[in-house]
């Protein structure tokens, strides 16, 4: 039952990561010398993984992903009344929201790993970029990853969290954003580490409270 | 007898309305019980706190046995729920929703889901999201029965319904479950639709339940009279079980509870010309009696213990 679910949460996640697998050929596209759109243009002046204009186009674009799909987990199941549908059958209530959250964090992290992972792959191919690259260059992006995690849980919370939407709804999502740049701004890999931790903690204990507390 | 469906003064506020006011309710074994009551009345509030998807403010709801907040999935899959509205997810098809559901369930009746969907000329490559009204709620039914529940709970399923599939609904809903001795609460607004199938009927007013006996009962208990006067009919009149009174000049309609010798000795005492008993069915007993004067409504029920449970309401 459990690959039922996630095969149904992943159904469901379909069409927002196909929007998200375009968005990340938009970013890189252009950034390895390949227009993407017929309007936009390309440069090869970038040097690979050195100054920051992916990490901010990652950011915007898969921290959005990250936010609509924790909400669309959520309120949009909640909204259209199908959690009547699916959370009265034999299963515990958490192992429900466990599969959603392990679904969505997978396809989280697929995206940040597919820009990544080909923009790093076309970087460590020779005769591409006049250069220095090593493997090691895309850390920062990594690590912005792992931010989008929190803001993806923020979304998920939102979404659980029994608020107005002209009121309280989008502060966890708030909350993580702001917890996501301290993470990533702090220059202690140990300092970030701890504060990912603890927002983590937060997010995913406000999370299974509100699932077995908040009515459906 | 075996409860299946128990609770315990439960109570649920949304904000500082009380939507359900300590509300003792039980359902036997094998009966088909109707849950009535008017829009706000607290019977979609009472079935998700029986499903544990709405947390009681106060009070104790059991199903089968065990406490709604700590239900094991082995119970849940003895009990099947069809919600409000039949909600599914649209861009699955026939087939899809088969075979989500079917992986809940240790014990799934395919066979059964077969027939339903062949009676209903149902196809399983057809989307969830093309079908009517009429064949989301046959496809909710075959998905609710196939586990072949103990204990079946209905949130208005035939709303928004056509006569004809609302009919088709119901009877192979009773010819599927309750020949096979199971416990169905079902809500509705269509009497008719009740009083076909359900034993038994509770209705809730404002949130209390103020009906729990016998379908039959509470349409012979209801009773509609037209007293005619020679002259005006008076203006105040006072009898017990009196639910409304309408005065119309020369004539004076009472609705009562109970009508029996008490209430013929209180009505004659009254002096009128003419006294004439009307018996009502039960969509217009049940009309008669929730459009009354809502908190003094006579609360009525047969046995010793609903009283007993009914009394408990009243005293909260």
């Amino acid at each position: 039952m459990l690959k039922q679910l996630a095969i149904k949460e992943l159904r469901e996640s379909l069409g927002l990561l196909a929007l998200a697998t375009l968005c990340a050929i938009g970013i890189i596209g252009p950034l390895m010398g390949k227009a993407v759109l017929p309007w936009g243009g390309s440069s090869k002046a970038w040097y690979p993984f050195v100054n920051d204009m992916h990490l901010s186009s990652q950011a915007m674009a898969f921290g959005a992903f990250a936010l609509v799909l924790g909400l669309k987990q959520t309120a949009y199941e909640s909204h259209q009344g199908t959690f009547r549908f699916l959370l009265h059958r034999p299963l515990a209530r958490n192992k429900f929201f466990v599969v959603k959250m392990l679904v969505g964090t997978t396809a989280v992290l697929a995206v940040n790993a597919f820009m990544i992972g080909i923009y790093g792959w076309w970087s460590a191919s020779a005769g591409n970029h006049a250069s220095p690259y090593f493997w090691s260059m895309t850390i920062p992006s990594w690590k912005l990853s792992g931010n989008l995690v929190l803001v993806y849980l923020g979304g998920f919370l939102s979404g659980v969290r029994p608020a107005k939407w002209i009121g309280t709804r989008l502060v966890p999502a708030v909350f993580s954003i702001v917890c996501a740049i301290l993470v990533y701004a702090c220059p202690w890999w140990w300092a970030s580490l701890t504060v990912w931790l603890v927002t983590a903690t937060a997010l995913l204990t406000a999370i299974f409270y509100y699932v077995q507390t908040s009515d459906q | 007898m075996t409860h299946v469906i128990e609770t315990h003064r439960l109570t649920k506020h949304y904000g500082s309305q009380r939507v359900v006011d300590c509300l003792n309710l039980n359902v036997e074994q094998g009966q088909v019980y109707g849950f009535l009551g008017r829009n706000g009345a607290g019977k979609s509030t009472t079935i998700k706190m029986l499903l544990g998807m709405v947390r009681p403010d106060s009070g104790s709801a059991e199903l089968l046995g065990e406490p709604v907040s700590e239900l094991a999935p082995a119970t849940r899959e003895r009990i099947a729920y069809i919600a409000e509205g039949h909600p599914l997810y649209n861009w699955m098809t026939i087939g899809e929703a088969v075979r989500f559901t079917k992986a809940f369930y240790s014990c799934w009746n395919s066979e059964l889901v077969e027939q339903i969907l062949d009676h209903f000329e149902l196809s399983r490559r057809q989307k969830l999201r093309r079908l009517s009204n009429g064949q989301r709620a046959q496809v909710s039914l075959a998905l609710a029965v196939a586990p072949e529940p103990e204990l079946l709970i209905l949130d208005d399923p035939t709303l928004g319904l056509d006569t004809v599939v609302r009919r088709d609904f119901l009877e192979s809903l009773i010819q599927i479950i309750h020949r096979k001795g199971r416990t169905i609460l079902f809500s509705s607004h269509i009497l008719g639709d009740v009083e076909r199938v359900a034993d038994r009927i509770g209705i809730m007013v404002d949130g209390v339940l103020r009906v729990d006996c016998p379908t039959d009962r509470f349409r012979e208990s209801v009773k509609k009279l037209v007293l005619s006067f020679s002259g005006p009919a008076p203006e105040e009149v006072s009898c017990p079980g009196l639910v409304n009174s309408w005065n119309l000049g020369t004539e004076l309609e009472l609705v009562l509870v109970g009508y029996d010798e008490t209430q013929r000795a209180a009505v004659e005492a009254l002096e009128p010309r003419n006294i004439e008993v009307v018996d009502l069915n039960l969509e217009e007993a049940f009309i008669e009696y929730t459009r009354g004067r809502k908190r003094s409504l006579p609360l009525f029920a047969t046995e010793e213990s609903h009283a007993q449970a009914i009394g408990d309401q009243g005293a909260a």
